[in-house]
């Protein structure tokens, strides 16, 4: 679960001490950063491994960075563009990579992703998972509780394919058909489509 | 091809389930519909979205390495780490009235930096050859021809040590020392900056703090480690690079891929990934995957977080197909100083060997049984409480799968823990 929001001023606080060399302020910038900037980051990666990677790279140039910023309110948007511009770097360098190795899916949706980081710029972290939330809840309770198996109690599908009685093949088209009609939600900004498993 | 097909395909990628030639069938079907790749990327974008919103296992992790960050930084030296992520520009705020006599004096201070660099690059001295200090015995090769190793190692030179030699290479005019193990072979490569290509055996390194323009680099069969100024030791062999950093920070990276900023105390392991073995806990096993079903013909080499597998009639990794073998490696932790009992169900031949005594044989043909009852025992004693383990399996025809699984008074049956195995003594 998300830690308690932290407004503005309380980032900017902590800010000052970390830049003032309290290694804890900074953990507890991180702590109270991390789950909309991993969200952010989600809105533009290809894999898990390459969210993790952003991450950590956003943080350790903001430790390096820090003394350059300047407390205004701003820190999250400050860490978020940190954080785009790692992923831009990360999908330019794998389209590149990716052609060289001839891998078109992963080629495919790098070039997919960088085409969306170039082209909306005001994903507010915030506000996608506010309509992310409002989706779940739309949800039939067997399609939700596929969701919680997979996603909160973080099972692989063989493991929710045994609990369930049910072949994985059944399991991974069921969570197709769930995170589709969860897209196409996002993208009417709640509204939900009918068509669940 | 149905649209549950292309259903299934998709939602195999996204969950990292994807054989080779089912991936092939799908890269064909996005390039001849290209609606099928917004479909995909739409998928990995939600998939990504649901783990952000519900996991919170990631969340901690990345505290525990924003925890691990400033000790990158104590010293100033080591602020070179970031050097790659410097050009990065992190958005600034922006300002409602931009001020002209500011905006000048930026761009003044811009262009006197890079005025400033580009000067330095072209002052900065070229690497000198390193030192060789050897023990007798110990080879050159160069230009094809070996010789007894003295003087100075030049570009395209190699220098190999055979059991009990070992040999050294330093700088004139700085601190920086190679030392080269027994049965290690590296040649120096050319290029800007000190480069070389360790191609089995290992090298401990003490480096001085090096130029970002020209860095001390590592490379293995499958990574390279570039130095910013810190001691650390690298082994290597065709599958595998260890990496142990004593002082300092090391960006370690597969070649080609991301690189891992690996800080001083951590041990990083590169395989099939890289990936920064904790201290405090276990992380899983190394599995070696064979091409055989009797462990010859070594494909690769990976992390295994828990042994716990049922890939049916699908390929365990890309590239291999039934049969196979795999033999999984390390070290296993108990909590209790007590009896532990090991069941191991598998389709097909498993055994198992715990302090190097086997303790579970079944090494034949046979279906899986996840509730199979039979199992071998070890007892961990208090001074004794972490030893070695080795697991070897094969897999014949038709369907695969293998789980380890252990019981003890205090311990309910379960599959054993990551945290309970360890690729390497830590």
């Amino acid at each position: 679960m998300p830690p308690a929001t932290s407004t503005p001023a309380d980032l900017d606080r902590l800010a000052l001490r970390a830049q003032g060399g309290d290694h804890e302020a900074f953990v507890a910038v991180v702590e109270a950063t991390e789950h909309d900037l991993r969200v952010l980051v989600s809105c533009y990666a290809t894999s898990l491994a390459m969210v993790d990677e952003v991450m950590q790279g956003t943080y350790v140039i903001a430790f390096e960075k820090l003394s350059t910023y300047e407390a205004r309110g701003t820190l999250k948007s400050w860490l978020g563009g940190i954080a785009r511009n790692l992923v831009r770097r990360e999908l330019d360098g794998r389209r590149r990579q990716q052609a060289l190795d001839g891998e078109v899916l992963d080629q495919v949706l790098a070039q997919a992703a960088h085409e969306r980081i170039e082209r909306d710029d005001d994903v507010v972290p915030e506000r996608e998972l506010a309509t992310l939330r409002r989706c779940l809840d739309e949800l039939a309770p067997e399609a939700r509780r596929l969701i919680d198996e997979r996603y909160v109690a973080d099972k692989p599908v063989h493991e929710i394919a045994r609990l369930l009685q049910r072949t994985s093949n059944w399991v991974a088209v069921s969570l197709f058909r769930i995170r589709k009609t969860l897209h196409l939600c996002l993208s009417r900004g709640g509204v939900t489509v009918k068509e669940q498993p | 091809m149905s649209d549950d097909e292309v259903m299934a395909l998709s939602a195999a990628y996204v969950e990292g389930d994807l054989d080779p030639i089912s991936r092939s069938h799908l890269a064909e079907l996005v390039q001849q519909e290209p609606a099928q790749a917004g479909v995909l990327a739409e998928q990995v974008r939600t998939h990504l979205l649901l783990h952000a919103l519900l996991n919170g296992g990631a969340a901690c992790e990345t505290v525990r390495r924003a925890r691990l960050i400033p000790g990158a930084f104590t010293s100033d030296r080591a602020k070179r780490v970031v050097d790659s992520a410097r050009s990065l520009k992190p958005h600034a705020p922006r300002r409602s009235s931009p001020r002209p006599y500011a905006t000048m004096r930026w761009i003044t201070a811009a262009a006197v930096a890079i005025f400033a660099v580009f000067v330095l690059v072209l002052l900065l001295p070229q690497t000198s050859p390193p030192q060789i200090s050897a023990d007798a015995g110990v080879r050159i090769v160069r230009a094809g021809n070996a010789a007894v190793a003295t003087g100075e190692l030049r570009p395209n030179d190699t220098i190999i040590t055979a059991a009990n030699q070992r040999a050294e290479l330093t700088w004139v005019g700085e601190g920086t020392r190679l030392a080269l193990e027994p049965s290690t072979q590296v040649q120096a490569l050319e290029g800007r900056g000190k480069r070389f290509r360790l191609d089995h055996g290992g090298i401990a390194v003490r480096a001085a703090p090096q130029p970002s323009s020209a860095p001390l680099v590592l490379q293995t069969a499958r990574a390279q480690a570039t130095v910013v100024g810190t001691a650390f030791t690298l082994n290597a062999d065709p599958f595998t690079a260890w990496l142990h950093v004593e002082h300092g920070t090391v960006r370690f990276g597969l070649h080609g891929g991301v690189e891992l900023l690996v800080n001083a105390g951590e041990r990083a392991l590169a395989a099939d990934r890289v990936t920064i073995i904790p201290r405090d806990r276990g992380c899983g096993l190394l599995g070696a995957y064979f091409r055989t079903n009797h462990l010859t013909d070594q494909v690769l080499v990976r992390l295994d977080p828990v042994i716990d597998f049922d890939w049916a009639s699908s390929e365990p990794a890309p590239g291999m197909s039934h049969p196979f073998s795999i033999r999984w490696t390390g070290f296993i932790e108990a909590q209790h100083a007590e009896t532990y009992r090991f069941y191991v169900p598998s389709d097909d031949g498993v055994r198992l060997w715990i302090d190097d005594r086997l303790v579970y044989d079944n090494w034949r043909i046979q279906s899986f049984a996840p509730e199979d009852n039979r199992y071998g025992v070890f007892t961990f004693h208090d001074d004794r409480l972490r030893v070695p383990i080795r697991l070897e399996y094969y897999e014949q025809f038709s369907l695969a799968a293998v789980r380890l699984s252990w019981q003890s008074p205090n311990t309910p049956r379960e599959v054993v823990p990551a945290s309970a195995l360890y690729p390497v003594n830590p």
